[in-house]
């Protein structure tokens, strides 16, 4: 009797164990959607549910970081009043914890300098964090100006790199001002120290800034 | 017989229970690892071991830890006998130290190739002694190169839109004599530059010989790569002498280092070109014990002295809650735990803002962690940077008070002398800052702003660190610390016609509202 109520628990164990397999399975499959198993048609829905509140879908396509981080901006540019004369260039860096996509700005092309929003997007397509360094700064006037002329006062003060080669310009905008000033990047040295960056103003040679690099100690 | 069918059935349901849980942790604890990781391969470039390439001779990291001889120098002819071999692959061409990313000079990016480190063995290997700059060059590519490929494989990418040129032995006629550093310059703006890496000391210890030397410079491109390049300090980047964020890309340079090298400190070699440090310290530890690093008020509030003006101490103090986390990841699974470690920290660095805060660092370590290890590792997080004294400090509602004065000024015969005029001269700015609330205010930091265009604010922003209640920061030209070393700076126009000249400054802090205040200086 003994034996044979051991051998019917027994079985019931081994009945109840096949039923968890197939549960478990169904419960894994929420959070892998790599996950091959074949949740059974009662839980499928459940399944499709938790999927979409993620982000994912089964049945879709996943949407890529760069798709992500343009609907988590989108709603917020009208708070941030980004203007319409700039315009907006994203950039991916990848990280084992997702992707960060980094927005930078120009004006006629023209990169603005310090203005930029970041993205965060987990593998799994979740936003994790969204930066907004974009101020709504003015237009700048943007007056063709001579590399030659802005470096010109440079060479008074220091060793210019490559001083014949022409830069890009940019646009600067100086700490308290609304407006960008279009500047010219130069890397420089002085007498006796490490070169450094320099920023000088497109119409007046001004130094409108100066990047030392970093040192060791 | 019911009684007893009812005991087993409750033995049974407890057994059941059990392996439902079993089965359902097991499965959450997989997804609780992170993205997979090639153990081995990361162990064999932990160990440095290449199996593509001609080969190079080299004595690593650097004499003085590889022979414990704390006096050995680069000309003791027994480092010949000690030197490992390691294959450097990756190589454009094998006669030459450089691939198309990653170019070994000696002084500039313009050296003429004939002047290059080119191979000297009859298998086509590069086999120099150690006082010859040759051989820095070789150290250098294999320490980049390996660096490089260590960081990829763990998941991240390197920003490779330039070149990054390292000059081993930067010295010319215009470098001072004594100088002996290595310098990182990420070329932000000017965008026609390379990433540029420069080397100096001509002595008897160069840095060139020092495999940290190098990694820890990658270690700054790294940072940038792996933030966007959104600037996690462009306040020192544009000339500030202390901010967290300088302190940060410091210690997470030197971690890096560290790291790999599964060692804990650096510098024991160039610290020798330092009479500050003794012979056989390391420069920076993130294991030593007695000093005063090893809690967050001592490197970080303000100290008259300007002591703690100094990214590097704060640097330390970090690389020492760093290295607490990895010994615990460590001390989880000692096979993985290093690289676990090194891939969720600089996992957080691609959380982080620009002018960036040990505060931000620690959430976004958090955040890191959240997402890669369902927060398993909460705890240790929180107890590293609790035990060493970090604290975000009490809500605090008096903003700091400002006292200000702007000294404009002229250089004659290399001397400051009083202007005759404004334009295009300069100013500095003596401050007084005090905090008159019953608690720290954290982060204290200044930032000057133009209000017309008569000012350029150059060195914009100005670090403080922690002020304690009820003290104050006195920078000024009558006592008190240099303006031109602790404060904000501006120069003025050639072209302005101003007398007097208004200027804005906003003192900010961490954990209270920001004080804002208004001047204007003329002659």
């Amino acid at each position: 009797m003994k034996k044979l109520a051991s051998l019917f628990i027994l079985i019931a164990t081994g009945f109840y164990l096949y039923q968890l397999k197939e549960n478990v399975m169904a419960f894994a499959a929420f959070f892998d959607t790599t996950f091959t198993a074949q949740p059974k048609e009662s839980t499928s829905q459940l399944i499709t549910r938790q999927l979409a509140q993620v982000g994912l879908n089964s049945t879709e396509e996943r949407r890529s970081p760069l798709e992500v981080a343009n609907e988590a901006i989108q709603e917020k540019k009208a708070e941030w009043k980004i203007r319409d004369y700039h315009e907006m260039r994203a950039e991916e860096v990848s990280t084992p914890l997702g992707t960060r996509v980094t927005y930078s700005f120009f004006q006629d092309n023209i990169p603005v300098l310090d203005q930029s929003i970041q993205v965060v997007v987990s593998k799994r397509g979740k936003v994790l964090s969204i930066e907004n360094n974009y101020h709504p700064l003015e237009k700048a006037e943007v007056n063709p100006a001579d590399f030659s002329d802005a470096i010109f006062r440079l060479k008074d003060k220091f060793m210019i790199s490559d001083s014949n080669k022409v830069r890009d310009p940019v646009l600067y905008p100086i700490s308290g001002m609304s407006r960008p000033t279009l500047a010219f990047p130069v890397t420089v040295r002085t007498a006796n120290g490490p070169e450094m960056e320099v920023l000088v103003r497109g119409n007046d040679g001004e130094i409108l800034a100066k990047s030392p690099g970093r040192k060791e100690f | 017989m019911a009684i007893f069918c009812v005991k087993k059935l409750d033995t049974l349901m407890k057994a059941l229970l059990f392996v439902v849980l079993l089965t359902s942790c097991t499965r959450e604890l997989n997804e609780c690892n992170g993205p997979e990781m090639d153990v081995d391969s990361l162990a064999s470039l932990r160990e440095t071991i290449d199996t593509t390439g001609p080969r190079a001779y080299l004595v690593v990291p650097n004499p003085i830890d590889a022979t414990k001889e704390v006096s050995i120098q680069a000309t003791d002819s027994r480092l010949e006998s000690i030197m490992d071999p390691f294959q450097l692959s990756s190589l454009l061409s094998p006669s030459r130290l450089e691939n198309t990313f990653l170019k070994i000079r000696i002084k500039t990016i313009k050296d003429e190739l004939s002047t290059l480190a080119s191979p000297n063995t009859k298998d086509g290997g590069f086999d120099y002694p150690v006082n010859d700059v040759h051989y820095s060059e070789v150290m250098a590519y294999y320490a980049l190169n390996n660096m490089k490929r260590y960081v990829e494989k763990l998941g991240f990418s390197v920003l490779q839109n330039r070149p990054l040129y390292v000059m081993v032995r930067g010295n010319d006629e215009n470098t001072p004599k004594d100088e002996v550093n290595a310098y990182y310059l990420h070329s932000r703006k000017d965008t026609t530059q390379p990433r540029k890496m420069i080397l100096y000391g001509d002595t008897s210890h160069t840095p060139g010989v020092d495999r940290d030397v190098y990694w820890h410079e990658f270690g700054h491109l790294f940072n940038e790569s792996i933030s966007g390049d959104i600037g996690i300090d462009l306040a020192g980047e544009n000339g500030a002498t202390f901010t967290e964020g300088s302190a940060l890309h410091e210690c997470l340079s030197d971690y890096l280092a560290e790291s790999l090298s599964d060692r804990g400190y650096i510098g024991k070699w160039i610290g020798r070109n330092f009479s500050s440090v003794k012979p056989g310290d390391p420069l920076r530890s993130a294991l030593k014990k007695e000093d005063d690093k090893n809690r967050f008020s001592e490197v970080a509030n303000f100290d008259s002295s300007g002591k703690n003006l100094d990214r590097y101490r704060m640097a330390e103090w970090c690389s020492r809650v760093l290295w607490d986390i990895r010994t615990q990841f460590v001390n989880e699974t000692s096979k993985r735990g290093a690289f676990l470690s090194d891939r969720l920290i600089f996992s957080a660095v691609g959380l982080l803002k620009k002018d960036t805060s040990i505060r931000q660092f620690k959430e976004a370590l958090t955040t890191a962690d959240n997402e890669m290890h369902c927060g398993l590792h909460s705890k240790s997080i929180k107890n590293a940077f609790d035990s060493r004294g970090f604290t975000e400090g009490t809500a605090l509602n008096i903003p700091l008070q400002v006292n200000s004065s702007a000294v404009a000024y002229a250089i004659e015969d290399e001397k400051l002398a009083k202007p005759k005029i404004l334009a295009g001269n300069s100013a500095y700015f003596n401050l007084k800052i005090t905090n008159p609330n019953s608690s720290l205010a954290r982060n204290v930091r200044v930032t000057l702003e133009a209000l017309d265009e008569n000012l350029i604010p150059i060195v914009s922003t100005q670090g403080y660190g922690d002020l304690p209640a009820g003290t104050s920061i006195l920078v000024s030209d009558k006592g008190g610390m240099d303006p031109f070393f602790a404060s904000v700076s501006a120069s003025i126009p050639s072209g302005s016609k101003a007398t007097r000249i208004r200027y804005r400054l906003k003192v900010q802090m961490e954990n209270g509202p920001t004080a804002t205040t208004t001047g204007d200086f003329g002659l």
